[in-house]
Order: structure tokens, then sequence, then C-alpha cells
């Protein structure tokens, strides 16, 4: 390639002289000459500076995946063909996990679970987001912001609402209505309420993006309203209603708040792993577990993939936004339907909030605020557990949005090194594929040794991070993983408005690429910048799933510590810890709005015609 | 012999097995004032984009003032630029705008202030230095965007597509502003432009392409009075082709302008009745279908509306044309 590359040259220059590559630099002008001596390096010299520094940028996101995503994974699939003295055994593990009719079990048990929560709350997303986005209903933002709620809370929380509720000493329960909470009926109602919020949001932006003027040619044609429904309003969700249904199935399928407490003697995956490794400290059978439980995420993954693609391409920018035809009855019905489910949440959330107001459910129902003391729960923890959590939490949001939003950008913005992007972009989606007591079990096994036996040789290897181990650090590091790909995808779509020439335009008045970035492509983006954040931060204040794993009892976050104290049998004191993380979350939220309202309008006047 | 501003020398640029640069070679003079023509998807883009060093040729060379710059990044080319879509920055007001390249520079404020004036008054927009891009119209952003282009004193201009965004009046008056600038600077200047008009119009030389290739490169009035191929012939302009028998089916065009037509036989008419009359403002663009000999083919004829009327043509009636053959051209290919 080069040679020839060469000899054009040599030949443009002097045409009818045959001359050698070497001689040839010396009959051309300016800084030829060394070209001839290191033709192969010209690719390389299109190189400045600059480009140094965006490589080492992409080396140094590039490090961290290595590190915190693939190397821990990559654990993870080792120790699943091996046994506990770390000889490798194939697929033995497999085979004894199908083997044990209790594992089946718990797999047959999970994917219940799962489908059924699934259908009951895209069902109801389905009815509420067409209420909210194609029918005149009052009170919009109120019922948009209560059905959020459930998203701000730890999923302990609605297992918790439940034994208040249907719990053999629940309000229902005594009133004469009894209900068998503990197993399948008590995890599939708080699955069912857990996905509701995403399969809602994922439904109001699908119905959102309906063209006015295919329902305007319709009734132009004379189309009953039942035909519209099928022929119009059906197809146009029909990608997000796909992935309404994956993403809900993957969130019931690997939640671990939700069963741990109401689960009873009912087992499914999430618990079956945490059971191998904390409870009889078989990593190897924790691992099989895990990749069992990642066989549905992974497909669900790849559906939300190729639905997102064809999703993009069903609206164009001509579209006209649709406008809401008032008819009384189906109004009248939505609103009904909105206010049930409104109603039905709050009571929930209200249900638990009163739960740990009351001295002693459910002998001495006066108020009193002493739960909410948490010098004592805990282990004397609990007011440090709610600090920790803030703290991580923060941490999480400030770092986790920095790096998620360099990656984006690494990916989108740069013009150079292709194949690292990409690989870089393969890394970035690849959590959401990954269930949290995963993430968790990958961590214990990739940072908990301090040396890896190479295999045969009879060495080891120094594990240079196993000092992060039962940091707070580590409980930051698997929470930016964890979350990472949602973020992720925000700062993506949002650097995609961008005009892609604004990078073009300082290169050609000079300026360095970082200028630009601070300057104009991040105060762009501030929106998106705030969404990350609060994303980060609310996640980070719920989860147990991976935390699980990973904490100490110094580093004890309040999400853990409400499970510790639900198994110990302080339920209010459980209650009032969730309430804590519900109110810190909304306020989070609130804040968000106020600020992002703010910014908003500044960046309005930039995006929008004056 | 004077240096070239720019010289692109055997320029290959290839996409895996996708040629879309084939053996381009160029000579662009100081000062002047070129436009790249050709449909979408001929390769004028990409060859923009490797002068301007935001891609880089698989195989050639190119040259900035005599120097290689095949190789050399796009920040140390010193150009301006300007897109279709304008590329302002949203979240700066005019001013800052055009002050981006040099507050790089780290120039003292009052400087920067006078060089902003200056380009400002250039592209006659003193009063919208404070306001933010999407406050302003479309000519006035494209013209925020040329002061910005001009404010870091580059050696050359690239203009990829500019006006292709704005409407016809605003088109106009901005083809004749940059004109005007770049003649006042100047300034060595490159435009991408798929609309003929705007070429024949703004340019000084203009570089027909197409397929990766170029086709012809000449002044407007030789490209459009002498096209050497049937693409540039037929891509600028409206044009008869026909196969000329007399020289053994070679094909001949004419431009339906250069047709003499009138209501009586001249020495070498051709008899035709007339198809079609459409009114065009100032001229009508009329159908003639020859009738008898070997061609029975339409012609279209470019006639002067006053012309039209003083004839009284009618659509079915009998009109002699005349091919001036010092306006017919001669193709090597033969005619279908």
């Amino acid at each position: 390639m080069e040679g020839s590359l060469l000899e054009t040259a040599g030949a443009a220059s002097d045409p009818g002289t045959p001359v050698s590559p070497a001689c040839a630099g010396s009959g051309l002008p300016g800084g030829a000459r060394d070209r001839a001596v290191s033709g192969r390096f010209d690719r390389l010299r299109c190189y400045t500076g600059q480009d140094a520094v965006k490589l080492v940028l992409i080396l140094c996101v590039l490090f961290g995946f290595l590190v915190f995503l693939a190397g821990p994974l990559l654990m993870l699939f080792i120790k699943a063909f091996q046994d506990k003295s770390g000889a490798f055994v194939g697929l033995t593990q497999f085979a004894t996990y199908l083997s044990s009719p209790n594992m089946v079990i718990s797999l047959t048990n999970t994917l219940f679970i799962a489908v059924t929560s699934t259908v009951i709350s895209v069902t109801a997303a389905f009815f509420f987001a067409y209420a909210m986005t194609r029918r005149a209903v009052p009170f919009k933002p109120v019922f948009r912001f209560i059905a959020m709620l459930p998203m701000f809370a730890p999923t302990m929380l609605l297992g918790m609402s439940l034994i208040y509720l249907f719990g053999n000493k629940g309000l229902v329960t005594q009133a004469g209505l009894a209900l068998p909470l503990y197993g399948p009926v008590g995890i599939v109602i708080s699955e069912a309420i857990y996905g509701f919020p995403v399969a809602l949001m994922i439904l109001t932006v699908a119905f959102s993006a309906a063209d006015n003027r295919l329902f305007e040619a319709a009734d132009v044609m004379g189309t009953s309203p039942l035909r519209k429904m099928l022929t119009i309003t059906l197809p146009g969700v029909k990608y997000g209603l796909i992935n309404a249904l994956f993403v809900c199935f993957t969130y019931s399928f690997t939640d671990f708040g939700a069963p741990s407490v109401v689960g009873g003697n009912y087992n499914v995956l999430a618990t079956d792993i945490y059971k191998q490794v904390i409870g009889q400290q078989n990593f190897n059978m924790g691992a099989v577990v895990g990749i069992f439980m990642m066989i549905p995420t992974v497909i669900s993954f790849a559906v939300d993939r190729i639905t997102s693609v064809r999703q993009g391409s069903a609206i164009s920018s001509k579209s006209v936004p649709y406008r809401i035809k008032p008819s009384r009855g189906a109004d009248a019905a939505a609103t009904f339907f909105c206010g049930a489910v409104s109603l039905f949440l709050v009571a929930f959330f209200a249900v638990s909030l009163y739960g740990s107001l009351v001295t002693s459910w459910p002998y001495n129902m006066e108020l009193t605020l002493a739960h909410y003391d948490f010098s004592t729960v805990g282990a004397g923890g609990g007011v440090e557990s709610i600090y920790q959590s803030l703290r991580v939490s923060l941490a999480t949001a400030v770092i986790g949005t920095a790096a998620a939003f360099l990656t984006a950008y690494l990916i989108e913005k740069l013009s150079v090194f292709y194949g690292l992007r990409r690989l870089l972009y393969l890394f970035s989606i690849t959590p959401n594929a990954v269930p949290g007591t995963v993430v968790g079990l990958a961590y214990i096994l990739f940072f908990n040794p301090r040396t890896f036996p190479i295999p045969g040789s009879g060495l080891s290897l120094v594990n240079g991070f196993n000092f992060l181990y039962g940091t707070t650090m580590i409980l930051i590091l698997v929470n930016i993983v964890h979350y990472f790909s949602v973020p992720f995808v925000t700062a993506s779509t949002s650097l995609k408005r961008l005009d892609k020439e604004f990078e073009t335009v300082s290169d050609s008045l000079s300026v360095p690429f970082y200028k630009t970035l601070f300057r104009i492509t991040v105060p762009m983006s501030f929106g998106a910048i705030l969404e990350m954040m609060v994303y980060f931060f609310v996640n980070s204040m719920i989860t147990v799933s991976a935390v699980i794993f990973l904490y100490t009892p110094i580093t004890k976050l309040a999400s853990v510590v409400v499970l510790n104290v639900k198994g110990a049998g302080d339920d209010a004191e459980a209650a009032a810890l969730c309430m804590v993380i519900l109110a810190v979350n909304i306020a989070v939220r609130l804040i968000y709005e106020f600020v992002s309202r703010r910014v908003g309008r500044r960046t309005d006047a930039w995006m929008t015609r004056g | 012999m004077t240096e070239s501003a720019i010289r692109v020398e055997g320029v290959f640029k290839r996409y895996g097995q996708n040629t879309v640069l084939n053996n381009i070679d160029l000579d662009i003079k100081e000062g002047e004032f070129v436009c790249l023509l050709g449909p979408s998807g001929c390769g004028k883009s990409t060859l923009l984009r490797l002068i301007a060093g935001l891609d880089m040729p698989t195989e050639g060379k190119i040259y900035l003032k005599g120097k290689d710059a095949t190789f050399l990044p796009a920040s140390k080319r010193n150009f301006g630029i300007m897109f279709q879509s304008y590329a302002l920055f949203p979240n700066l007001t005019a001013f800052e705008n055009v002050a981006y390249g040099l507050r790089n520079q780290k120039l003292a404020n009052k400087t920067v202030n006078e060089v902003v004036n200056r380009y400002f008054a250039m592209v006659g927009l003193t009063e919208a230095r404070d306001r933010y891009p999407a406050q302003l119209s479309g000519g006035e952003q494209q013209r925020v965007a040329l002061a910005r282009a001009l404010a870091t004193n580059p050696s050359f201009l690239l203009l990829d597509e500019p006006l292709s965004a704005l409407d016809a009046k605003v088109r106009i008056k901005l083809r004749r502003e940059i004109c005007r600038i770049q003649r006042e600077l100047e300034l060595t200047t490159i435009m991408v432009t798929h609309d003929q008009d705007e070429a024949l119009t703004m340019a000084d030389r203009i570089i027909v392409m197409n397929r990766a290739m170029i086709m012809q490169s000449g002044t407007p009035q030789q490209i459009y009075e002498r096209p050497e191929s049937r693409f540039v012939a037929d891509f600028i302009g409206a044009i008869n082709f026909y196969p000329d028998f007399d020289k053994g089916g070679r094909l001949s065009a004419v431009r339906p302008e250069n047709i003499r037509m009138g209501t009586e036989p001249e020495e070498g008419s051709l008899c035709a009745e007339l198809e079609t009359m459409e009114f065009r403002g100032s001229f009508c663009r009329l159908t003639a279908r020859l009738t008898g000999m070997q061609r029975n083919d339409e012609l279209m004829v470019d006639l002067p509306y006053s012309e039209v009327k003083q004839l009284d043509l009618k659509v079915g009636g009998v009109v002699y044309l005349n091919l001036p053959s010092q306006q017919v051209l001669h193709f090597a290919e033969q005619g279908a």
C-alpha cells in the first residue's frame, strides 16, 4: 500500500523519468524528503498532539472498563467452570445445578414471577401511558409524579407495605381478607409495582411519538375509532411495547430486594446466588447461577438493541405532534383509571409511612417518631449508614456522570481511533445485560483474592486491585458500572443532537478540542448531565443487589441496613429507614425539576428559533 | 511559474471497495474562486474534506502554498470553513461566535473587539452582535458563520454548500456578498455546490465532477459554451442531444437558446411542428417535433417572450428551425 503511494507521488512529480522511491523525495517540494525514508509512517503523521491526548483519554476509559467490568465478568465465567479447589471441571457445575430439584424449582419460580409481574405492570402502564398522552386528563403532572414514586424507593419498601396490608397482622388481613402473601403473591405484586414506572416511561415516549397527520387522514376517510386504534395507534407503539415487556421482565427476573422481604420459602435466582455465596460460601455455584440469570437479560438486551433502532426510524422530522381531541366518555374513563392507580400507589406508600410512625403495630397504634431514631438501629450504625448512602450516591452521581459523559463524548465526537471507540461502545452498553447480583458476585471474585494462581505453572499473579476490597470506593465503582448504560445512552442521545460540524469548525479555527468540549458541548448538554446525575444518585440510594456482596460493617449503606433490620424483625425501623431514603430521593428529584426548568429556559432560548 | 495556493496531485480516496475519489489532479491559484460542481455522491465534498485535512487521502498528495500538507492536521492548515447547517455555537452570542478562534490566540480584549467589529461591518451585521444564533434568520446566521470563518485571517476559505438551506432571495443576495468579500480580500476559495446557477454566477473556475472523477475544469463560459462531454453538457443548463448523420452519427448538441425559429422557411432550415409552449416569464420554452428526413426528434427551443408574441406562435403550428453551425457542439461519442 505505502509502496504504491510513493510510486504514484514520484511519477506524478516527474513524469517520464522512472525514479526509485528512495530518491523520489529529493525532487519533491517541502517536507517530502523524509517521507521517502519513513513512508510507512505517513499515516502516523496525521496524528497530532491533541490526538495523543484523545488516545490517552480513550485508553483511560478502556482501562476502567477492563478492570471494573471485563475483568470481574471474566472471573465469573472462569469460576463457573472450576470447582472449589480451582480445578477445571467443564460443565460439571452446570450439570449439578440442573440436576438439583431445588435449583430447577427456583428457575421456574423466577420465570413465573417475571412473566406474571411483567404482564401486570405493562398492561397497567399501557393504559396509563395512553391516558397521559392521548386523552384529556386533568392533573397530569400529579399523576405522573405519583406513578414515578416506586422508582425512588428500595424494592424492600414495596414488600413492607404488603406486609402491613396483607401480612399476618396486616390491616386487610385483620379486616377479614386473608391473602397468602409470603411467596409468589407478594413477590409478584411488588415486582409489578416496581416495573410499572419504567414501563410507563418507555410507553409514554412511544405514545408521544405519533404523527397527527395519520389520524387526520384516517378521519377524512371516515375511519372508526377501533380501526384507528388497531391500524395506527397500536402499530405506532409496537416497539415501545416490546421494549417495555423485556425491560420489566429483566427488572423482576433479577430483583433481589422484594423476594428477600416477602419471598418466604419461595426461592428465586437472585436470592439463590446470595444463599450460595454468603450462606454456603460456594462461589463457583454462585457463578453458575449468575450465568443462568444472564440468559434472559442478554436476550432482553438484544431485543432492546433491535427495537431501539427501528423505533428511531418510525417518526420523521416532518411529523406533526398528536392533538388530543376531547371525548367525554373516554376522557372520564382515563381519568378514573389514572386516579385509581395513583390512589393505590399513594395508599401503598402511605401504609408504610403509617407503619413507621406507630408505636407497636398492631397492638399500640399511637403515633411516635421513635422509630426514626436510628442511633439504636443496625447495631448503632443506622445514622452513619444514611450518611454513607448519601456519600456513596453523591460520589456515584458525580464520578459516574463524568465517566459516562466522557465515554459518550469520546465515542460520538472523535473522528480518530474508530476501532477503539467501537470497543468502548460495546463495553458501555454491556452493563445493561448484567444483573446487579451478578455484578456484585463478579466483584468479589475479582477483587477479593490477593493473588490469582496461573493454572499449571504453580505461580500466581499478585492482585493489584485487592486494596479496593472492603472500601467505600468499591461500592461507588460497582454502582457506576452497574448503572452505567442508561446515563451513557442519555449522554449519547444528547450529543448526537449537536451539530457534528462544531468540532470541524473549532478545528479550522485551531481551537483545541477540550476547549470546545468545555465551552460548547458541556453547556449544551447540561440538561442531560443533570438527568444522568439524578439517575445515578437515586439508584445508588435504593440499590441492594450488587452492594449486598461488597459492604463491610464500616461501609454499610442504608438500603443494606433496611434488609438487616427487617431480618431482625424490626419492621417499623426498616420502614422508617425506607421512608428516609424515599424522602431523600424525592427531594433530589424536586431539586432536579427546579434546576432543570431554569436551565431548560436558558437552553430553550438557544435551541428554538426566536 | 507562479506557485499555486492549493495543489492536489493524483489523489485517490477509497473506503473499502468503494472509490470515492479517482486520481484527482487540481491546481488552484492564489485568490481564485473555484467551484466544485456535481451531482450528490460525486466526491466533491470528500475532496473538500481532504483539502481541509478532515480526512486523509488513500493515495496522492496535497500541497498548500507549495508545501506538502497531505498529512497536516486540519488545525494547522489555517482555513476558514462554512457549512450548510451554519454550525454556529448556539450557546454563544453572534459576537462570541466570531471571537471564538481569536480568543484562543490569547489576544487582548481590545484587539478581539476591533477584529470582530471589522468583520461584522464587512458582512453587514453590526446590530446582531449580542444576539444568540437562534434569534437570527438563516441569512443572518450564515453571515455570522462567514465572519467567524474570516476572523482568524485564514489563507483559504472552504464553503460546503453554504447557501443550500436559504430562501431563494436571501441566497442570491448572499451570493453577491460572498463574491464581493472574496474579491476584496483576494482570498483563495473553494465552494462545493450542486447548484449550477450558483457555480456559474460565483466562480472564477468551475470543476465539474462525476463518479469520483473530474469531468472538466474551466471558466463558467467555457464550461457552458464548450462542454467536453455529454455529462457536462447535460448537467449544466438545458441542451438538445441528437446524432449528426452528416458526421457519421456522432453525438451532437445544441442549447435551446441558440436555435433560431421562424414561421417562414430559410436556407438550411428544418421544418417542425410546435408541440408545447411553456411560459417562463421573460422567455418561453418551446418543444418542436421535427418532421420529415431521418430525424424525428423533439427539440427544446428558448425564445424571448416578445419574439413569441411577435411571431404569434400557436401549439400545433408549423415552424422552421435553424441550427447555427458554430453553436452546435460535437462529441467524440456516438449518438444513440
